[in-house]
């Protein structure tokens, strides 16, 4: 493996997790890009990462506030409308 | 001949804004706010870790969001302007009432570039860890994630469950971008970490060798 290479993972292992979450700029993007497509221990890294960020995401699924908190927000809110205009 | 455009100019816009009546604020409130109710009860019940406080919190957002609401610019992102408020709101209130023993972040920066370097060896252990992840249950994922400090997974929960851009986050967490990009790499390995040890212990993979 060359000097050459062994940098480019290194560059790729710094931004692999900015490079999943769109924050790259496109130079970069492109870099990371163009390396993930020619090295498999990197590719297995970003895939290892993007697996981290969409398990956070299925094991957080928001499900709706209960009745009672919604009413309970919206009295709070109303009590402090009223106030308001007194 | 030109083009109509339906977008207002911004100045027709301020004057618009300026001459709202308060019932108009208040029914803007009500049609933009409140429906985000779900999601920032969400994100309360994840920091709060308990419903009686999560419901006090998301009261208390509520009650502040629409005491300040003259100072939110229609047309920004309220759904950030709400996070940033739940997030001070529970910074200020509820992190200090509840005294939680705070976990180390474990901030240094030897830690993590160990970390990064060792995990690039091993390329057979791949699918083998994303497998494991793929299958693991809801509830070891959310047990690793309250094993984080707070700002790693608020960090974590503000990126990858609500879909916030780091400067998003940065905003509502008050932190330059830096510290947010160093939170979430750390927030996720540290989780990436917990999960791999329980997958191990399990055999749903296997040992790393030591070179």
């Amino acid at each position: 493996m060359t000097d050459e290479h062994t940098k480019d993972c290194e560059m790729v292992l710094e931004h692999v997790q900015e490079f999943l979450d769109n924050e790259l700029d496109s130079a970069t993007e492109d870099a990371v890009r163009a390396h993930i497509a020619i090295c498999e221990p990197c590719l297995d890294q970003a895939e290892v990462w993007m697996a981290v960020k969409t398990l956070v995401k299925r094991a957080c699924t928001t499900e709706p506030a209960p009745e009672t908190v919604v009413s309970r927000v919206s009295l709070r809110v109303s009590s402090l409308r009223i106030e308001k205009r007194d | 001949m030109t083009l109509d455009t339906t977008t207002p100019e911004p100045s027709e816009f301020t004057t618009e804004l300026a001459e709202e009546t308060p019932e108009e604020r208040d029914a803007r409130f009500e049609r933009d706010a409140m429906p985000l109710i779900d999601s920032l009860y969400g994100a309360a019940l994840r920091m709060t870790r308990n419903p009686a406080d999560a419901e006090d919190l998301v009261q208390d957002t509520f009650a502040r969001a629409y005491s300040a609401f003259h100072q939110f610019t229609p047309g920004t992102n309220l759904k950030a302007w709400l996070y940033r408020i739940l997030t001070n709101t529970y910074i200020n209130s509820y992190r200090k009432a509840q005294r939680t023993p705070q976990i180390s972040d474990g901030e240094n920066i030897e830690d993590w570039q160990l970390a990064r370097a060792e995990s690039h060896t091993s390329s057979g252990l791949r699918s083998a860890e994303v497998e494991a992840l793929d299958g693991m249950p809801d509830s070891i994922v959310t047990e690793a994630l309250s094993g984080l400090s707070d700002d790693f997974r608020m960090a974590v929960l503000l990126a990858d469950v609500e879909g916030f851009s780091y400067k998003e986050i940065a905003e509502i967490m008050g932190t330059p971008i830096g510290t947010v990009m160093s939170r979430l790499n750390r927030g996720r390995g540290q989780l990436r970490e917990k999960l791999r040890d329980y997958a191990t212990e399990r055999g749903l993979i296997g040992r790393r060798q030591n070179p």
